[in-house]
This record gives structure tokens, sequence and C-alpha cells, in this order.
């Protein structure tokens, strides 16, 4: 029995910044005669939760998205303010009461349009007979909650929550929205009330960044996150054309092949972790390495890939594109994890979303492990990922962000293609043991990350500023033979001591980065004005150590360096919506580096006699980026299809190795001008709806003034020219309500090195870049169905699919590497809050050569070197199978 | 519409062709590779004279040499574009001497397993065929090798005795006869043990089928040593004086020198369908 009568008041405010989610559109006007605002309909019965005693209002915001149907999807409880130990009912009631009713959906002019709206209830505990409640609106009970607008709402409104029911009404149920509003016109509350429910004013600020390109991906990882994904590296494959490769194991961050190029470890992809830079500038391994490893798969919850530098926010080392994960966890409660499978792999972790919270509020952590399959491949890593959001104030949100993280690994190196092929590997003589072998059981690495970030966001009306600031430490080690004793730098004619590179790179990094957008009108329609500044300061130690073969004593150093490297960005769009089918956006983004470097492996003599052996060397560069996009709507009528025709260009950079730069250099960097033009199109609804088909493709062309190969005599990047790419793009995405959903790509592309005065439409000139994939296709599919087991139980199963083919790759000499399909596949099965899983990867486990490379390696120590070129290759992952236990446990629910 | 067709047609074709062709340039050829003890034009093989102005005739009665490694050069390339920047500002580099990287480079053609060569014996010791890359076989490098593997276990029973190489020889001149037999062994330093710049007899480009034989020429390894200063003194001449020689000694000197002469060595590249050089 209740203590007491409760009844309970649904106060109805409307958030000022009405937010209406249009993914695909452009603005839209924001006076009253352009919007209409979604609007519910029918009773509103609001109850104060059952057994729960607590004497202070509560009160609970919920956002929702209001689909074109009218139906309510993706609510979710953003905020609770009181409640104590019952937040998790009151958010529960307040969530289900917005699920339960049904919308007018939000119109532009007559044509319903999706949208995203959030309402507050008010729970109050006074006593007296519990009854239904009235669907009021007005200002929020409690003053500075500044949950209701700055600006009323609904003009001056008396605190409708400490009225009585109107006894005219007789029980006080309300029928409708509408006759609660002809109650509340002579209080000046509304006018136009059917129509202009929401807000005199209400404006729309889409939450996703406008298209860039006809290739541009931003994917919700949702069902997709269903797909066997080893690591959060693996889930930037799923951006059609993006291949990754690893060459040093577990631990060691994969290569990036995109639009032709081999992008290293992430020397020619920039890759963002929620704005927050994660590319390493001169680092020991390559010049912009990048691993994302330490993040945890489960906490990822879309990932934003743009496939060439045509947005001016993208910065240092979006050559091929940029990569950007956000983070989320969108079940709340208790999450615990358990895998264990072949080879040892093994798996821990625990995930945690405060009930009552939004899903950017997390805590997770994550241990693995594994002994690897074949030599020297075993490994162990753990991260800890948490983050807490919370809203200051009706404008302003706040994230902090924690990750800390520790790895350790082995790797097992490139092999000779003719000692795998006659078996002359040290290793068993079996054909496994000789293709998974290794020449240096002492290859391997470690890595240890902190990493904070504190981001503020703040929204009013047409206007919207981030304010980023962020501060990492990163310590990589990488100990790598490529080539066995075939570079030694000895002088005297003795015998190979071994090329056992030992890089050792130290990188603290604080960074800031500042966006602000602001909507305006003009010539009748709405356009933006985007600018913003990035700020890095890199404060980097790289060393380099070769390692002699007995007892891996350091006998030589091929680089000791100090770096400091600082830079400023700046820059603006404008985007402009000349009519209804046809918008611009141009942008300009300038970058000024400057760089600090102390090299202190310098001989101690030279020709003139003696000398320190240190020097230092200092540069500066800076570089304007002009980057724009036209975009044509082809089709009039965007309900049901959409059709548009995008043209991008650009001109994208990355800075100079600090290695690379002599004394009072005007920094050079490698400069890349890239086209893209393509279509973009979906049928049935839009991406906010629950079922569409999206579809695109594109030609690009790219040219890089100064690009790198990995050479693997000095074990890292060296410049070798210019070099152009171009290719073609296809993909389709399907989503089918919660059952479904399917991504499918297709991509070719070509890569040459041209002649130092070719023109850049003479794509074919030079010879071709080896060793990158050519044609690359993809489908990624994940289905879900609950299996009734009796009228009251179902289990929740869900199937995912990979399939992926690697085309040939074209190999020097006029060679192709054989083509490979892989097939990862993973089955789950829940039942409450059990869900059994089955994970396999490479299911038909095909022995393939992951990457291939040609270069002289001598392996033997005490025979005569080999000084030629031959066939080196990495071993792909064979079959791996885990299962899967996972505990959700649900606190309430919310 | 039938010319779109036809354009569109074309157009898959080149496309579906260009991915048919690697196009990454130079192409791996299959040769087939061989060492051949060789007497120069007008010798015998084994027989020679010292260039003493009372020559000692010399007979190689027994002789064995191990070769570690064979290697086929393209021609140094001039100059690369960075390279051109570089070389108009900066005083030329010595290569006095370069360290390990002397014939620094990637080679076109290598063998890198040990052969046992009986140096008087002419039959060409077929290597059997491999992979090496089309390109004009500037010059050869030829590594001699000590004992490795089941050489080294067998010791002095083996060929070479354990040495580098082994020889039995003996010298004459009027009834003054030296037999000698002794190992030669050289410091396992690549420089010392690497005979460079060893030319074609007619540059050409590696092509497929292609025989190449690396020739040897034994005879000329002991034209410069001193026999005299070997004869022991007391001798009367009536029986061949029989000599173990240890290194080092002028003998020894003087068989390194010529040892590793690239003169001591040939080149041959013959095509397949002419077998002519």
């Amino acid at each position: 029995m209740p203590r007491c009568c409760f009844f309970c008041r649904l106060k109805f405010g409307l958030l000022p910044g009405l937010i209406l989610c249009l993914p695909l559109s452009s603005t839209k006007a924001f006076s009253q005669g352009h919007l209409e605002a979604p609007r519910p309909i029918g009773h509103v019965h609001l109850t104060w939760p059952d057994g729960v005693e607590w004497g202070e209002s509560v009160q609970v915001v919920v956002e929702a998205l209001i689909t074109a149907e009218g139906e309510a999807r993706e609510v979710q409880v953003i905020e609770v303010r009181g409640g104590g130990e019952h937040v998790a009912r009151f958010a529960e009631a307040a969530k289900a009461q917005v699920s339960a009713l049904q919308f007018a959906p939000a119109r532009r002019g007559e044509r319903p349009i999706p949208s995203r709206a959030r309402w507050l209830f008010t729970f109050d505990p006074p006593p007296g007979s519990a009854g239904p409640m009235e669907l009021v609106s007005g200002k929020p009970k409690n003053k500075g909650d500044a949950l209701g607008a700055e600006k009323p709402i609904m003009g001056e409104q008396e605190d409708a929550s400490e009225q009585s029911p109107d006894p005219s009404r007789g029980n006080g149920m309300v029928n409708s929205v509408e006759n609660v509003q002809k109650e509340h016109t002579s209080q000046n509350q509304f006018e136009e009330v059917n129509t202009h429910r929401f807000a005199v004013r209400a404006e729309v600020a889409s939450e996703r960044q406008p298209l860039v390109s006809a290739s541009e991906q931003d994917l919700e990882l949702g069902l997709l996150g269903r797909l066997p994904r080893r690591d959060a590296q693996s889930l930037l494959s799923l951006a059609p054309g993006l291949w990754l490769a690893n060459h040093g194991g577990e631990g060691h961050a994969s290569s990036f092949f995109l639009r032709g190029f081999d992008a290293k470890e992430g020397e020619a992809l920039e890759v963002l972790l929620d704005g927050i830079p994660l590319n390493d500038r001169s680092n020991a391994h390559g010049h912009g390495y990048v691993d994302s490893s330490f993040l945890i798969p489960e906490l990822v919850r879309g990932i934003r890939v743009i496939e060439g530098p045509f947005d001016p926010a993208q910065g240092d080392f979006a050559v091929a594109g940029t990569a950007e994960y956000r983070l989320g966890l969108e079940e709340r409660g208790l999450l615990g994890l358990a895998s264990y499978g072949s080879y040892g792999e093994r798996r821990v972790a625990l995930l945690f979303g405060p009930p009552g919270t939004s899903r950017s509020t997390f805590f997770g952590v994550s241990m693995r492990g594994g002994d690897g399959w074949g030599m020297n491949r075993s490994h162990a890593s753990a991260s800890v990922l948490s983050q807490f959001g919370v809203r200051l104030s009706e404008e302003w949100e706040m994230q902090v962000l924690g990750v800390f993280s520790t790895a350790n690994w082995r790797e097992a190196g490139p092999l000779r293609l003719d000692d795998f092929q006659s078996r002359r590997l040290p290793c068993a003589p079996d054909e496994f043991s000789q293709f998974f072998c290794t020449y240096d059981g002492r290859q391997g690495g470690s890595a240890e990350r902190v990493l904070g970030g504190l981001r503020f966001e703040w929204r009013k009306g047409s206007e919207r500023m981030r304010f980023l600031v962020h501060a990492s430490n990163h310590a990589l080690r990488i100990r790598s033979n490529w080539t066995g004793f075939a570079h030694d730098p000895r002088t005297d004619g003795g015998p190979q001591r071994g090329d056992l590179l030992d890089q050792r790179t130290e990188s603290f990094r604080v960074g800031g980065r500042f966006e602000f957008e602001r909507r305006f009108e003009w010539i009748d329609r709405i356009h933006a004005l985007f600018f913003g500044v990035d700020l890095r300061h890199d404060d980097v130690s790289a060393v380099q150590d070769r390692l002699r073969a007995e007892l891996s004593v350091p006998y030589a150093s091929d680089f000791d360096r100090a770096i400091d490297v600082t830079s400023i960005g700046g820059w603006g769009r404008l985007r402009l919506s000349w009519a209804k089918w046809f918008e611009s956006i141009a942008g300009l983004r300038i970058d000024a580096y400057g760089f600090e470097v102390l090299d202190r492996n310098r001989p101690l003599e030279d020709r003139i006699g003696p000398r320190l052996g240190r020097e230092a060397t200092s540069a500066w560069g800076w570089l304007a980026q002009p980057r724009g996009t036209l975009r044509f709507r082809l089709l009039p009528d965007e309900t049901q299809a959409a059709l548009d025709w995008f043209l991008s260009g650009g001109l994208g950079a990355r800075s100079s190795d600090a290695a690379a730069l002599s004394e009072g250099e005007l920094a050079p960097f490698a400069e890349v001008v890239s086209a893209e033009v393509g279509l973009r199109g979906r049928f049935g609804g839009n991406e906010s709806t629950s079922r569409a088909l999206g579809f695109g493709t594109a030609l690009f062309s790219t040219r890089v003034t100064s690009d790198f190969v990995f050479d693997p005599a000095k074990g890292r990047n060296t410049p070798i020219g210019p070099s152009s790419r171009f290719g073609f793009l296809l993909f389709a995405h399907l989503r089918w309500e919660k059952w479904l959903e399917l991504l499918a790509s297709l991509s070719w592309t070509r890569a040459h090195l041209p002649p130092r005065n070719a023109s850049v439409f003479e794509l074919f000139a030079g010879s071709r870049l080896p060793f990158l994939p050519e044609w690359l296709a993809r489908v990624d599919g994940s289905f879900f169905a609950p299996i009734s087991l009796s009228p009251s139980e179902a289990v929740e199963a869900s199937l995912a699919l990979s399939v992926s083919w690697v085309g040939p790759r074209p190999l020097p000499f006029e060679q192709f590497a054989d083509p490979f399909v892989l097939v990862d596949g993973a089955l789950s099965l829940r039942w409450r809050a059990i869900e059994f899983g089955l994970v396999a990867e490479n299911l038909f486990d095909v022995r393939y050569r992951q990457l291939e490379f040609n270069y002289v390696s001598n392996f033997v120590a005490d025979r005569p070197p080999s000084l030629m070129p031959v066939r080196h290759f990495v071993a792909g992952p064979p079959l791996r199978i885990l299962g899967r236990l996972v505990l959700h446990i649900d606190w309430g629910g919310v | 519409m039938g010319r779109q067709i036809a354009l569109l047609f074309l157009a898959l074709v080149a496309l579906l062709w260009s991915c048919l062709v690697p196009g990454t340039g130079g192409r791996l050829v299959q040769v087939r590779l061989a060492l051949q003890p060789r007497a120069r034009e007008g010798q015998v093989l084994g027989r020679s004279q010292s260039i003493d102005p009372e020559p000692w005739s010399i007979e190689i009665l027994e002789a064995k040499l191990i070769i570690g490694a064979l290697y086929l050069f393209p021609p140094r390339p001039l100059f690369s574009w960075q390279a051109l920047r570089l070389l108009f500002w900066l005083p030329p580099k010595a290569l006095a001497h370069a360290g390990d990287d002397n014939e620094g480079g990637n080679a076109i053609l290598e063998h890198l397993d040990q052969v046992v060569v009986d140096l008087l014996d002419p039959t060409p010791i077929d290597l059997g065929a491999r992979l090496g890359e089309s390109a004009v076989v500037d010059r050869a490098s030829l590594w001699l090798d000590h004992p490795r593997g089941d050489l080294a276990r067998m010791g002095a029973s083996g060929p070479t005795r354990g040495h580098l190489a082994w020889v039995h020889l003996r010298a004459k001149r009027g009834f003054t006869c030296l037999e000698i037999r002794t190992g030669i062994d050289i410091p396992p330093t690549p420089l010392r043990r690497r005979v460079d710049r060893i030319r074609p007899e007619r540059p050409k480009s590696l092509e497929e089928g292609m025989e190449v034989t690396f020739y040897i020429y034994p005879s000329d390894w002991f034209s410069e040593v001193d026999f005299n200063s070997l004869i022991p003194s007391g001798n009367k001449g009536d029986q061949p004086i029989q000599l173990e020689l240890n290194a080092p000694s002028q003998f020894h000197n003087a068989w390194q020198i010529a040892m590793s002469q690239p003169s001591s060595y040939g080149l041959e590249l013959r095509s397949p369908m002419t077998s002519t050089p």
C-alpha cells in the first residue's frame, strides 16, 4: 500500500534546442511556418512507482527518436534528478510512458520527417488521491534546473504543477493533448496550438556533420557490432575499401590499405578517438604510427571514415583519409564477458553502464591473452576505459575520458618464401609449423598508454560549440628482425652481428580542439558556418639500436633523437544551401608546424677534428589546404528515396618526419591532391528510420608529392618520391528494423610511381606500386531474431557473417600474389541475462599470405649472405574458434 | 547507342586487361648455373710455368677449392634524382673502402650453397636452375669459403683436408723437383674472401633458359711463387723434394694473391637458342 495517494504530473517541457535529427538532410528554416515539432497523441498515465518512498520531486529527461510514422524509438533516459536509490524505477516509468505514446510526427511543411525530442517528466509526491495526471506544459518546477527554456517555451506560464486538476474534467482524465492546450490558451500558453505545439521557435541542429563526399561512412555499430572483430582496430574494416593486415601480431598496430595507399600503421590515415588524435609523430617505428587495439571493442558505438582529405577539420596524416571512433555503451547495467578458445586465446571483460545515465557514461576493463599459433605469437594486454558524461546545464554538457592500457606481445616476422617452399625454416618440418615459423624468437614488443580527455559541448539555439583538451603518454617498444644478418654497419669486414632492431618511442602529447558552428538564414535558406582550431604539442624520444645475435646486447645505435613538434591548425567551412537541390561546402585549413630535433647519435669526430656527439636542428613549415564539396540532390521528394551527386576535392598533408629535416628548413610536407565524384542514395526512409537501403559509388584520384615505402633494412619508412592513385568504390547498406543489417562493398584501386614531369592526368604513367590490393570485396551481415520457447519465454538468437575477398596483388617482377577469401562467423543465443556465443575466424582455415614483400635478407649467419631481393611473406592467422559467455545484469532496466 | 555500348565494352576490356598485367616492372627468368675449371687457350689444365727467368714447370697433381657463393650484378646506377641533387652540391665520395659494401646493391642472380670443385676435372659442375632478374650482367662476385657443415665435420679427411683449398703440385726445373702438399685458409672476413669484378666475356641480359658458367683458371695460381726459395739447403737434386708447407709462407701469399684476382676467373653467358656466347 503506498504511503500516500500519489498523483504525479507530467511536466511537459521541451528543452530549448529541440533537436531534429536529419542525418541526410541539411538544416531547415527555424521559424514556425516551416517546421512543426512532433506531438503526443492520446492519454498519458504516469503514476508514482509502486512501493517507492521518496519525499521529493523527481525529474526525468527522456529523449526519443520519433519516426516519420510517429513511432517512438531509441527511447533513452538522459538524466534523472533526485530519486536516490529509486532512480531506476522513475527512469523506467518515464521511459515506458514515452514508449507507449503515439505521436504525430514532426513535419516540414506537409511532409512528415523524423525528429528527436526530449521531454521532462516531473514526479511530485504530494499527498492525495492517485489518479491520472494532466498533460501540461510549462516551466519546470525547480528554477535553475535549466531544463526548461531559458526563453520560456510557451511564453510566460503559470507553474501548472501547483494547480490542482480542474474539477470540470470529472476525474481529470485527459483525452488529448489538444484538450489540454485549449484549456490553457487563456493563459497565453500557445499560439496556434494544434500546429505549433512545442515551440515558438524550433531549430534543427543535426547531430551529424554533413557529408563531405559520396564515400564517407558514418556507421553506428548496432547489429554490426555482433560481427566477429578481434579488436577495435579491425572494426575499421567495416568501411568499404579499407583493409587491414598485421605483420607484427597482437599488440602491434595493423597496416591500413585504403584507396591504393599502403598507409602503413597510420602514416597516411588520421585516426581519432572522439576527436582526440592517436597518430604518433616521428615514432621510431614509423611516422604516424597508430595503434587502437587498446580500445575495448564493446565500447565503440560507431565509426566515421572519410576516404580522402575533403573536410577542413581533417588534420595531420589525413592523406588517404580519416577514421574516427565514437565511444559509448548503449546497454545500461553490468556486462560480464569471458571467452576462451583456440591457441589458449582468453579474455575477460567487465563493462558497466550506470543506470540512469546516458550511453556516454561507462566503465570498462578488459584483459586478454593467448599463446598464439605457430611460433612466437603469444600476447597479453589489459585496458581500462572510463568516461563520465554529465549535463551541467541546459546548454552545457561535459565528458571526461580516461584510458589506461598495457600490452606485451611476441611477433614472428616475415619469412623467406624460398625457405618455406624448401622446408628450410628452423621449425618442425610439417606444413603448419613451417608456415607459422619464425627466424628470430626475440622479436616482440610492449606498449603502455595513459590518456585523458575533457570535452565540453555547448548548444544554444542555432549555435554549437565544442571544446576538447587531451593529454597522453604512449611508450612503445618494438623488436623486429626482418633481414637476419645483412645490414650490420661494421666496416672492419668482420662477421655480421645481427639485424635485430630495438625501437623505443616515448611520446608525451598535449592538445586541444575548439569548434564552433553557427547556422544562419540567408536568401530564405539555412546555411552553416563552422570553424575551429587544433592545437597539439608532441614531446618524443625515438631510439633505434641494433642488438647482437649473442646475448641480445646493443652494438650499434642507428638513431637517438629527442623531438618536439608543435602544431597549430585553423580551419573554416562554409556550407551554403543555394537551392533545395544544390548545396556547396567550401573550406580552408591552414597548418603550421614547428620542429625541434636533438640528434644524440652524431659521430664524435669529423674531418676537422673531435666534436660532440649531439646536434640540434630546427625547422618550421606551414601549408594552406583548400577543400570543398558540391552536392546536387537529384530527386525532388526525399520521402521514400534520395539520390545525391557529390563532387569533392581537397588538398591534404602529412607533417614531415622530424628525422628527415635539416637545420632551418621550411619543413616540407607530403602534399596530397585528391578528387572524387560519386553518387549516394537510399530507398525507404532515411538512415534514422528502421528500414532503409543506402548505396553509393565513387570514382577517385589522388596524387602525393612525397610518398614513403617501408625499408626492411632500416626497419622504418623511407621516402620514394611522388605517387598517384585512382580507382572506384561501390557500397550498399541495408538495415531492416532490428532484425537484419547488411553491408557490402567492392573497391578497385591502382597506384603508380609517375615520373617527376608527368602531369596529373597521366594516371598510368610510371611503374606500378606493388603489394597494394587492387580488388577488395566484402560482405558483412548480422541477423537477429527471437525464438519463442513459450508464450512468456524467448531466446534471442543472432548470427553474424563476414566474407572478405582480396584480389590478386601486384608483386615485383610482373607477378601476382594469390587471392584469398576469408570467412568469419559468430553465433549467439541469449536467454534472459545469459548469453552463449561461438566465434570462428578464418572459418575455412585458409592458408594465406596477408602481406608480401621483396627485399634482401640473410638469416644464416655463418654462410655468404644473400644479396638478391626475394619474396618474403607474413602468414595470415589460421582458423580460431572461441566460446563466449556473457552475463547481462540489468539493474532495474533503463 | 551502339557506339556507346562499344565504347563501354572497350573500356571494360581495357580495365580487365590492366588487371591481368601487374605493371610493376622487372622480369624473373630461369637460368642454369655452372662452374667449370678451365685452361687458358693453348694451355693444358693444371700445367703452367713460373715467371722466373729460368721458369719452373708446374704440374698440379691435385687441387680442390670450396666456392661459397656466386653473385651476378647489374650495372651500378649512374644517378637517381635524389643523388643528382646531392651530387651537384657535394664532393664525390672516396670509396677507399666501404666496409662490407663495396659491391653494395642487389644481385640479379645468386647461388649460396657450398660447392667443392676439383680443379683438374674440366667437366662443368651443374648448379641447377634458379631464378634471376632479367637485367644486363655487368660483373660477378665469387666467394671463397671455408668448410661448413658436413665438410667441416670431415676435417682432415675431407676433399680440402679441412682447408679453404688444397693443392698437391710438382714443380720441376732441371733435375730439381719439388712436390708440395698444402692447404690454404683465408681469414673469415668477407672482403678478403670475396673476388669481385669478374667481368662477363660479352655483357648480356639474363634471359630465359640462359646458361651462366663461371670459369676457374687454376693454372695461374702458382706462376709467381718463388720456388727457388723453397729448395732446402744441401739438396742434391736426385730425389723429388717433398715439402709440407704451413701458412704463412711466400707460397701461400702468392697463392692467395693469385686466387683472389678476378683474372683467375671468367664468366660466360650463353643464350638458349643459339647456345653461343
